[in-house]
């Protein structure tokens, strides 16, 4: 089957509804085309890597958490909080993204093993830089792998870290309107963790708005309500952490 | 979101599909783009416009299919499109859904000018339709 495009039809096409500069359409002259059907995902190979990764995480029985939310919801202090509830009893570690400086790594390194990845700028944390902080961690027999992102809603909502769960938090001082203003985030997580439920009393934060507005987005969240400052609610989280590796463990053995 | 590097990725993927064909050949690159990638049609036109003379793709357009977002009920089986990111079935009214199209960016065909040989291009398979597949194994 050939296609034939005037150069007109073209324009129009590549044009519609766009303010793009004309394109350099003298260029197309009668000439017959042919169109080759390829129908692949641009993102394919970057997906595929991140699924064979996640594959080996399971095999060796580590849970992979992708943390993710705005700058300032509480991602390092839910880390402390979780590893001083399990206070050695479960083997953990954290790949801890930031733009620049140690200072997350730092803060968890008296509780934790962990590394520090500085993106130099980037705005998410992508599947290499994951790698390689995994190759400097001290061991490879982890239970539970946290990786804390960058604190951004928007572009770590599409890339895959390898993670088998993606947990989003949001903050009571944030706001309870940001599920439907980055729905990406919110529709490819798992879990969300409403943080800093201590300052409830003193900021006009509505944690069954914020849970309905996201459940509209994704149905199956489960929802936890975590103080990490005062412990409220880590029980619950170190749980459904529990839960979620038994649940990975019993699709491997499936497998 | 980042449609540079994005776009980056489509034209070095057309240029390896399209071998032995050059680059110079290849008049429109038609692609489906849909509303969760997360990926704005207007910057990734602009981002074509800037880069193809540089990747040799002199001649070429680019056509972009503008997906919408659908999705199918677990439950009750009946399909429909999601509106603002509303993933509720409108005929049951659960939430239990799964996303049938529009979170995938796709380089869909090209166009080629037909005096140039004819190659037979493998059918590449539709990798997995949402990223959320990957996940809940």
């Amino acid at each position: 089957m050939s296609n034939r495009h005037s150069p007109t039809e073209l324009i129009e096409e590549t044009l519609g509804g766009g303010s793009m500069p004309p394109p350099e359409s003298t260029l197309i002259q009668d000439t017959i085309s042919r169109t080759v059907q390829i129908n692949r995902d641009i993102a394919a190979q970057r997906k595929q890597a991140a699924a064979d990764l996640r594959s080996q995480f399971s095999r060796r029985g580590t849970l992979v958490i992708n943390l993710v939310s705005s700058p300032g919801a509480g991602k390092t202090s839910l880390l402390e909080a979780t590893a001083k509830h399990w206070a050695g009893r479960r083997r953990m570690a954290v790949l801890v993204g930031d733009i620049a400086t140690e200072r997350d790594a730092e803060r968890l390194a008296p509780f934790t093993p962990v590394r520090q990845l500085t993106t130099g700028g980037a705005c998410h944390l992508e599947l290499e830089l994951v790698e390689r902080g995994l190759a400097q961690l001290p061991q490879a027999d982890y239970e539970f792998l946290f990786i804390e992102n960058i604190g951004n809603l928007v572009c770590p909502a599409s890339h895959d870290l390898a993670e088998h769960r993606r947990v989003v938090l949001v903050s009571t001082t944030e706001g309870d309107d940001k599920p439907g203003k980055y729905p990406k985030m919110f529709r490819t997580s798992q879990a969300m963790l409403v943080t800093k439920t201590d300052l409830l009393p003193y900021v006009p934060f509505d944690v069954q708005a914020v849970v309905e507005d996201a459940r509209r987005i994704q149905g199956q969240l489960d929802v936890f309500q975590i103080s990490s400052l005062h412990g409220e609610g880590i029980d619950a989280w170190c749980d459904w952490l529990e839960q979620q590796r038994q649940q990975m463990l019993r699709a491997e053995v499936k497998t | 979101m980042h449609e540079i590097s994005v776009v980056r990725s489509l034209l070095s993927q057309v240029i390896e599909a399209a071998q032995p064909i050059a680059a110079a050949d290849i008049r429109v690159i038609r692609v489906a783009l849909g509303p969760l990638t997360g990926v704005e049609p207007i910057l990734v036109r602009q981002a074509f416009h800037n880069l193809k003379n540089a990747a040799g793709l002199i001649a070429c357009e680019l056509a972009i299919d503008e997906l919408n977002l659908t999705a199918i009920c677990i439950d009750c089986q009946s399909a429909f499109e999601v509106i603002d990111f509303i993933f509720r079935c409108p005929c049951c009214g659960c939430n239990s859904v799964r996303i049938t199209q529009g979170d995938e960016f796709r380089l869909v065909s090209i166009d080629v000018n037909e005096e140039t040989p004819v190659i037979a291009l493998p059918d590449q398979a539709a990798s997995e339709f949402a990223y959320e597949s990957g996940k809940h194994e």
